[in-house]
């Protein structure tokens, strides 16, 4: 943020309107006039003359890239971090719910998969891996400047690590992770406003994919489990980007883009392991989910002749429901690890049935990126 | 108290001086390169340039000059981008002005702008006329409101479309300016034969 803010100030000076300078000759010519100077005073008023005329190439429209290259082909760094609400804040009004919004002796993972029962108190110290990522970035604009095509990708990828502790002490662990990326094709159709501002419109398509896992081993009691949740969506999406010209090799931009879907589908499964047997349930066909979200995204670009270097800063954020209509496929290795499976089900099923209740809870997720990358002209 | 010097060090860092910009402004204005000078024309005035003091709470005072000319300069612009505006005025005339006074007053939990102007002017071989010419605008832009403000959210909400919509002392000061300026020029016209 700051870093954004610094170099906007070092590299968005302006030249200055010249009017103040050339009243400043034009008052000093005066007095020369005054002494009787004549001749030094026209060649004052003569500069003052020179001043306001404004030269072509300070109205000049943005650099583009020249006409005949088209393609703009690069790589960017992308470093991100995500944020999630699901798993303890189930703080709902409806009754059937609530209690799987977890208690301290019943408590929820605090990330996207609702883990089951868990005793004692699980204590997660969420340590997100590394989650830099180089990724493509491809446009295409047209030979009139009017319309083009863009390429855009986000990939985000971590892991959270947890001890679970008792009175005896440590004893378990987990990890959870979360791995997401989202691909964006989308038209756009670009239009100048004045010298130093363009906007450009943009019509989409946009495929994300996200999967969340938790792996637990808990050794008081002689248990582990594992699941997974792989969600996708494809969507239609609408947008705009902004460029203000800040001086004649930076400009920057901000923009957003709306997407909404339901061509979605979740899939989940989820096993557990315990002395007495082993058990898995998952789902029966891919549930139906709906997403919506919103992305916003601002930088700064400094085109250098065919190459640009440039700066991102965006955030991803996905609201999205699922529905299960069927009951999810039990299997289990004996009787009790069958009726664990059964009873876990339905401690935490408000996560893709309405249990009931009118509508089914959505949760959310955002990401946010910080993007550096540079591109060529071809 | 120490936030005070947490707000000069902001605002030195931002490094904001408001700039006077007192001129006569018209709707559609006329490109122009050269300003003409009238040896008939006299302009007279307590300070060469117009002045406006600027007196905040939390800053020193400060007197600021109108970046865009002297008084001879406002008069000479007028005459050359307008000539047909003022026939008699081109054949001479003296104009006097005898009090300026444009002050930008900020007293922490309210904030005063005010503008008078008092001058006399002939036109040619007639009497001396004399104009005058007040207004004030009293608001609660200040500094401090803004910093108080700026704790929150909500009140951050409601007091920032007000700032914006009631303008910045900068905005108030060339402003009222601008329209001290404008009537003085309008009252020269229509003494000045203006045929419409």
């Amino acid at each position: 943020m700051r870093l954004f803010f610094l170099l906007i100030i070092l590299f968005g000076q302006n030249t200055f309107g010249t009017e103040v300078e050339a009243l400043k000759k034009e008052e000093e010519a005066r007095s020369l006039r005054r002494q009787g100077r004549i001749s030094e005073a026209l060649e004052l008023e003569k500069q003052a003359e020179n001043l306001r005329i404004v030269p072509i190439s300070q109205i000049e429209t943005p650099s583009f890239p020249s006409l005949t290259k088209n393609w703009n082909i690069g790589v960017a760094l992308q470093s991100n971090q995500a944020i999630d609400s699901g798993g303890q804040n189930w703080f709902t009004n409806v009754p059937n719910v609530w209690f799987q919004s977890g208690s301290p002796y019943h408590p929820r993972f605090p990330f996207a998969y609702q883990n089951k029962s868990d005793l004692p108190i699980s204590w997660i110290k969420p340590e997100p891996g590394a989650n830099g990522a180089f990724v493509p970035v491809i446009s295409y604009r047209s030979q009139d400047q009017k319309w083009g095509i863009r390429y855009r990708t986000t990939r985000y990828q971590t892991d959270f690590f947890g001890v679970t502790s008792s009175s005896v002490g440590v004893v378990g662990r987990e990890a959870i992770r979360f791995g997401y990326q989202d691909h964006k094709l989308h038209l756009e159709i670009h239009e100048i406003l004045s010298s130093d501002w363009r906007v450009s419109w943009n019509f989409g398509l946009r495929y994300a994919q996200w999967d969340t896992g938790f792996n637990k081993t808990n050794t008081e009691f002689n248990r582990g489990s594992f699941g997974l949740e792989t969600s996708r969506y494809l969507a239609p999406q609408l947008g705009f980007i902004f460029h203000y010209n800040l001086s004649s090799n930076l400009s920057l931009f901000f923009g957003g883009d709306l997407f909404f879907s339901t061509l979605g589908q979740l899939q989940y499964r989820s096993d557990l392991i315990e002395a007495s047997g082993f058990s898995r349930t998952s789902s029966r066909e891919p549930l139906a989910l709906n997403a919506y979200g919103l992305d916003i995204r601002t930088g700064l670009e400094v085109p250098i002749g065919s190459d640009k270097l440039f700066f991102i800063w965006e955030s991803n954020s996905t609201i999205w429901r699922a529905n299960e209509s069927h009951y999810p496929n039990f299997f289990a290795s004996s009787e009790d690890s069958y009726r664990k499976s059964i009873s876990e089900y339905y401690r935490s099923s408000a996560i893709y049935e309405s249990d009931g209740s009118k509508k089914v809870l959505s949760r959310s997720f955002g990401i946010g990126t910080i993007m550096l990358g540079y591109s060529h002209a071809i | 108290m120490q936030y005070r010097w947490i707000w000069s060090f902001i605002l030195f860092l931002g490094c904001y001086s408001p700039s006077l910009r007192i001129y006569r402004p018209y709707p559609d204005e006329v490109t122009f390169t050269k300003v003409d000078f009238f040896p008939k024309v006299i302009v007279l005035a307590p300070t060469e340039f117009p002045e406006a003091l600027l007196d905040h709470d939390l800053r020193r005072k400060k007197i600021l000059k109108n970046e865009y000319g002297n008084w001879e300069s406002l008069v000479y612009k007028e005459l050359s981008l307008h000539p047909k505006n003022y026939p008699k005025l081109l054949q001479g005339g003296k104009i006097q002005i005898l009090e300026f006074e444009l002050s930008s007053v900020d007293s922490c939990f309210s904030h005063k702008a005010s503008v008078k102007l008092k001058a006399e002017y002939s036109i040619g071989n007639e009497a001396l006329r004399y104009f005058e010419y007040e207004d004030q605008s009293k608001n609660y832009n200040s500094n401090c409101i803004l910093g108080l403000s700026s704790l929150t959210l909500v009140p951050l909400l409601w007091f920032i479309p007000y700032l914006g919509f009631q303008g910045n002392s900068e905005d108030q000061l060339n402003q009222l300016g601008r329209n001290a300026i404008s009537a003085f020029f309008l009252e020269l016209e229509k003494n000045s034969g203006k045929s419409n």
